[in-house]
């Protein structure tokens, strides 16, 4: 008992005096806030104590606890039996439940111990309203044992002497506390030691037990509230064996095929036990197992012949014993062993069926004779080959055809007949008995009737109804019908005395199948009757195309194809149109499955329909795809009808019209042509500083009516000779200038030639003239156009050339008015040239422009950025340049003759999308200023940047002459034709139409 | 006998005797494996000639088929008395000699042991239906030992196994005398075991 002192008024001050048996109990001390010492003689006291210590309670008995004051505490403390409190835990328990019984015993009353926890505690008040702890228990609530029910033993056998006993039993309910089981046996003149369970509280092995004399076994259960024991269970452990199966099993082929013997050892004395056995067995492969009967194994043996097996099969046995009083348990079933019953002759002959095909000869057959293996239990060993026997009928005296086949079937070409066809297999052992199919000429005898299918519990039933001949037997022909493949014939054999079947193979779902059925009888076959079929029967896996094949005013021709045999996936019971206009209902005509066309009728004119075609088997429909069309506007006939008479008159006021023209025509003439001044009698006026030799027309008027169009000519120096080549209307032609330069990367070479002997010539038409052609393009020629400005005073021709790119335009301008007289011609000599890096040809550009002294030098792709600043001069000239920041491609730079007066000109369109550069060149007095533009496109330019260009274009062609220069690459552009294969090119071709820009190089 | 003639009784009769011959079969049968493991564990030649040992009651037996049924009970109800106190003692001195009683060989003796208490046990209900109750064991008990030399014990242990053997096919025969209708009795015939 373990008690720790307390019950002195001072408070902070513990005390320890520790038990070293019950740490439970001190462990509840640890609570107390006050505790004293008195010290008498060396000793702690404690103020009272609880009677009973740390009891162990009953569930739901009744408990009452005494906590005893010390008399020395009540002289000590003034405390009082009247001053306890009794707690549970942290809660008081009610006062109703004490009772005072003198001045130092306070006892409490608990009705039922499951309100009771641990601890609980006497406490009591001290100095007032102090609570004090005086002493505190454990109590511990369980349940007594139940008494163990349901024992039972059995001996399992380990080895062969070694014969443990486990006995098992049911516990009962749970304790809440230590309940200690223990299996009791005992002799009736001897006792052994008890059984104690391990780990478990329902059951106990013994670890030997001896045999032939009564042991009494029983459970004994005892905890802190009490002991319970099982009903004893008297027996000889001999009646519960449970032994070893037998061992060593094997089996052996006798020599009968349909015996195997089995031989095993048992593992349990003789002298101990006397055994019964039974003997299991099953074909490999076979989950059922069959037995041989008990009777027959009932007596002690270590062998055993199963006899009434099939030959050549191998099977699977397994044996198991018991005693043979059948008191105790069976054995386990040993282990599995095989063996295999020798060969016998076949059982039958194989079933056999032909395919005739007459199609290559009228005379003569080509038969496929076809046989089935024999099934194994048909078989009784390994078929190694087949006797087939062909005996024409017709012709007794031709002996029999024999042909040893290793396969199941023979093809043999044979006349027109009837014949007799025996097959024969044979294994190592013997023949089976003959098969026979006669092969009548012809199937005349009687068919059939009434075949039908029926899917029943996931196969093809079969039923004919029988002809009223004796038939030997039916064979049944079936077929997969597809698209895909071929019909690949199976066929099975039934007896004559039935008129039903299931198809034997593997029939699969949604599939349709020809199946035949021919009768055969003892001297001639009749013909088959076939059906088609399906197992199961699903929608359609898609529906029929619906198409018009003629569209009316009020009806429509609807024709479609049947399904194919794969896509139908059962029978087609019917079609279903559906139409609909675009806001109306849908209608569903029903249409006949055999048929492929249908007529809708009373359709709305010029209405948009929709329809769409459903094809239904038993199991459901599927929609093909929506075709739409439009009935006609008008019927057959009604456009004849209006057509006509418009025409009739229109030709009418056609007629009426010239009949008055004519009538008018003074009038009419002096409207529409007047008369034009002619312009072979104009001057041609001189621009001073550009040497412009232009022919003038004399005393034009700018008139709202006639505007002049002057055309300038240049023609290539290569080729004088070609000036014959431009109409006479163009007049004469001078040459300019040329200049070769081919540019090719690094390589290269420049050619500097005579640039020109001789100002182009204008030349303007007056009205009344007929019209002249606005541009004369050749190949090799670089050609200007001039435009004519109403109202607005000559200016000098530019023009440029360069062979490597050939983009290059010229711009003239109109005549000045015919009050000025002409003069020298102007020049503005120009180089273009695209030189993708400038870096190493400056020397030569510097060579080649001393020699030829141009005014204008255009340059594209000079790959300049800043680090050229120092080598871009050129003496006499000044130079414009575009760079482009941070890229190489598509700088661009105009040299101009220091002579002349150039400003840079900013047209403010998108100058940041395209690669050009545009100078203004200030005329002399009394002329319009020149625009000339460099400008480099790439190929890759998008329609963004093509259009700024244009629209640059476009802005400075405003001017009185524009020069541009320019990489544009459009290779495909003929120049001769006017022509363009892609769609930039034709607009680049607009632009240059639009601004009436000339193509000035070749 | 007059116990013997109530059909319960007959029936105890019959099932003692019948349990008792498979007892004693199945101790004949240990009792030869018990000889094989003793004579390796003693090495000695299981060949051995062993005389006539002191205290050990012989098999064999004058008109044995001239002996009552009762008279064959006390004979075989003192061998086995005299077997139980015997092996007791070869336990104890197997367990002496080898220091461990956990051996193959005194677990074998302690099953024979328990065999032969069993065989006791049998022979005394069998006499207790007699009408006659199984005779005190004072003055059956072991005999004093004289003082053997550790070779002459072995010989002695073979010498008792040997009998005990001999004794198991005795008794069953015994029990079959005594499983068979006695002449006049009012019990049931009951089956004859088969030899």
């Amino acid at each position: 008992m373990g008690r720790r002192g307390a019950a002195a008024p001072a408070p902070g001050i513990l005390c320890s005096m520790f038990s070293m048996w019950n740490w439970v109990a001190h462990g509840l001390y640890l609570l107390l806030s006050i505790c004293s010492l008195e010290v008498s003689g060396g000793l702690v006291q404690s103020c009272g104590h609880i009677i009973p210590e740390s009891p162990v309670l009953a569930l739901g008995s009744n408990f009452t606890a005494l906590c005893i004051l010390n008399e020395s505490c009540l002289d000590f403390g003034n405390i009082y039996a009247n001053q306890i409190i009794w707690k549970i835990k942290n809660r008081v328990i009610p006062k109703e439940q004490y009772r005072e019984i003198n001045r130092t015993v306070s006892s409490v009353t608990f009705n039922d111990t499951s309100s009771l926890a641990t601890p609980l505690t006497c406490n009591i008040l001290a100095d007032g309203q102090i609570e004090q702890n005086i002493y505190g228990i454990t109590v511990t609530i369980g349940l007594p044992p139940e008494k163990p029910k349901n024992l039972s033993c059995i001996v399992y056998q380990v080895s062969k002497l070694t014969y443990p006993m486990t006995c098992t039993w049911n516990p009962g309910r749970h304790t809440f506390l230590d309940t200690h089981f223990r299996l009791k046996y005992r002799w009736p003149q001897e006792n052994f030691p008890d059984c104690i369970p391990k780990d478990v509280n329902n059951s106990c092995t013994i670890s030997d037990v001896q045999f032939f004399v009564n042991l009494e076994v029983w459970v004994e259960a005892v905890n802190a509230l009490g002991k319970a024991e099982s009903d004893p269970l008297v027996l000889d452990p001999i009646e519960i064996v449970k032994p070893l199966s037998p061992h060593n099993l094997t089996v052996n082929s006798g020599i009968l095929p349909t015996v195997l013997k089995l031989s095993w050892e048992n593992r349990i004395s003789a002298a101990l036990m006397k055994l019964k056995f039974n003997i299991r067995y099953r074909i490999m492969g076979n989950t059922n197992w069959m037995q041989v009967p008990p009777e027959d194994t009932a007596s002690p043996r270590t062998s055993f012949s199963v006899q009434g097996l099939r030959p050549y099969t191998e099977y699977v046995f397994s044996i198991r014993c018991m005693k043979e009083d059948g008191v105790g348990y069976w054995s386990d079933w040993s282990e599995e062993k095989t063996g295999v019953t020798t060969e016998d002759k076949p059982s039958k002959g194989p079933p056999i069926w032909r395919i005739i095909d007459a199609s290559h000869s009228p005379a003569s057959w080509t038969l496929h004779l076809m046989w089935k293996a024999l099934e194994p239990f048909e078989a009784n060993g390994v078929i190694l080959w087949y006797e087939v026997t062909v005996r024409a009928k017709s012709s007794f005296s031709s002996p029999p055809e024999k042909y040893s086949v290793n396969t199941t079937n023979l093809t043999l070409k044979l006349p027109n007949g009837t014949y007799e066809v025996t097959v024969i297999a044979h294994n190592r052992v013997g023949a089976s008995p003959p098969s026979v199919l006669l092969i009548p000429a012809s199937n005349l005898k009687a068919p059939v009737k009434n075949v039908r299918t029926l899917p029943k519990d996931g196969k093809l039933w079969v039923g004919w109804t029988a002809p009223n001949s004796y038939v030997l037997k039916y064979v049944i022909e079936w077929c997969l019908v597809s698209n895909s493949s071929d019909c690949i014939t199976e066929w099975q054999n039934e007896p004559g005395n039935v008129q039903g079947t299931y198809l034997k193979g593997d029939i699969k779902p949604f599939k349709c199948y020809l199946i035949t059925v021919y009768p055969l009888y003892a001297d001639g076959q009749g013909s088959g009757q076939s059906v088609k079929a399906y197992l199961q029967q699903d929608r359609p896996s898609k529906g029929p195309t619906v198409q018009t094949k003629k569209v009316g005013k009020a009806e429509a021709v609807l024709t479609w194809n049947h399904l194919t045999v794969d896509e139908q996936n059962g029978f087609i019971r019917s079609y279903t149109i559906f139409y609909k206009t675009v806001d109306g209902n849908e209608t569903a005509v029903t249409v006949d499955p055999s048929k492929t066309e249908y007529t809708l009728s009373s359709l709305t004119s010029d209405t948009l329909y929709t329809v769409r075609m459903m094809a239904y088997t038993d199991e459901g429909g599927r929609s093909g795809p929506d075709f739409t069309f439009t009935t006609q506007k008008f019927g057959k006939g009604e456009i004849e009808a209006i057509v006509v008479p418009v025409c009739l008159a229109f030709l009418l006021i056609v007629l009426l019209g010239v009949l008055f023209c004519f009538n008018k025509r003074d009038l009419i003439k002096k409207h529409i042509w007047p008369i034009v001044p002619d312009p072979s009698k104009s001057n041609i006026a001189q621009w001073s500083k550009f040497q412009l030799s232009i022919t003038l027309v004399p005393k034009i008027r700018c008139t709202q009516k006639a505007a002049l169009q002057m055309l300038a000519k240049w023609v290539s120096p290569f080729s004088k000779g070609e000036e014959g080549l431009c109409p006479g209307a163009c007049g004469i032609h001078r040459q300019s200038f040329k200049l070769g330069s081919k540019w090719e990367g690094d390589n290269i070479r420049l050619a500097c030639d005579k640039l020109w002997d001789d100002m182009p010539r204008l030349e303007g038409q007056g009205a009344g003239e007929g019209p002249q052609p606005t541009a004369q393009r050749r190949a090799g020629q670089t050609a200007a156009r001039l435009k004519s400005y109403r109202h607005e005073p000559g200016a000098p021709e530019v023009i440029g050339a360069n062979r490597e790119t050939p983009v290059k335009y010229l711009k003239g301008i109109p005549a000045t008015p015919a009050t000025k007289s002409a003069s020298s011609g102007a020049q503005l000599k120009c180089l273009y040239a695209n030189t993708r890096s400038m870096g190493n040809k400056q020397e030569a550009l510097e060579t080649c422009t001393c020699l030829q002294g141009y005014d204008l030098i255009g340059i594209t792709e000079t790959w300049w950025d800043g680090s050229y600043d120092w080598s871009v001069g050129m003496e006499g000239y000044r130079v414009f340049r575009k760079d482009r920041q941070g890229r190489r491609g598509g700088s661009v730079a105009l040299y101009h003759n220091d002579q002349l007066e150039c400003m840079e000109l900013h047209l403010g369109m998108d100058e940041k999308l395209t690669k050009s550069l545009w100078v203004r060149i200030k005329g002399s007095t009394g002329t319009g200023d020149i625009i000339a533009g460099i400008c480099y496109r790439p190929p890759d330019q998008r329609d963004r940047a093509d259009e700024a260009l244009y629209r640059q274009i476009g802005a400075a062609s405003c001017s009185q002459a524009l020069v541009l220069m320019g990489n544009f690459n459009h290779p495909d552009i003929c120049w001769r034709d006017n022509t363009a294969g892609h769609k930039q090119s034709r607009r680049f071709l607009e632009c240059v139409d639009d601004n009436f820009l000339l193509q000035g190089s070749q | 006998m007059a116990a013997a003639d109530s059909p319960s009784a007959a029936l105890r009769r019959r099932d003692l005797c019948s349990r008792g011959i498979r007892l004693a079969g199945k101790m004949r049968s240990d009792v030869v494996d018990l000889l094989d493991t003793y004579v390796e564990w003693q090495g000695l030649d299981a060949s051995a000639s062993v005389a006539a040992v002191e205290g050990v009651p012989a098999a064999a037996a004058e008109r044995w088929d001239e002996q009552t049924g009762t008279q064959r009970l006390l004979e075989n109800l003192a061998a086995y008395r005299a077997f139980r106190a015997l092996l007791a003692q070869m336990l104890e001195e197997q367990r002496e000699q080898l220091g461990e009683a956990d051996t193959v060989l005194g677990r074998a003796l302690a099953a024979v042991l328990l065999q032969v208490s069993a065989f006791a046990y049998h022979l005394e209900e069998l006499l207790r239906l007699e009408s006659r109750g199984p005779p005190s064991e004072e003055g059956a008990g072991p005999p004093p030992l004289p003082h053997l030399s550790l070779f002459e014990r072995k010989l002695r242990g073979l010498g008792v196994l040997r009998e005990l053997a001999q004794w198991a096919v005795r008794s069953a025969r015994d029990l079959r005398q005594l499983a068979k209708p006695s002449p006049g009795s009012s019990s049931a015939p009951s089956p004859a075991e088969s030899p």
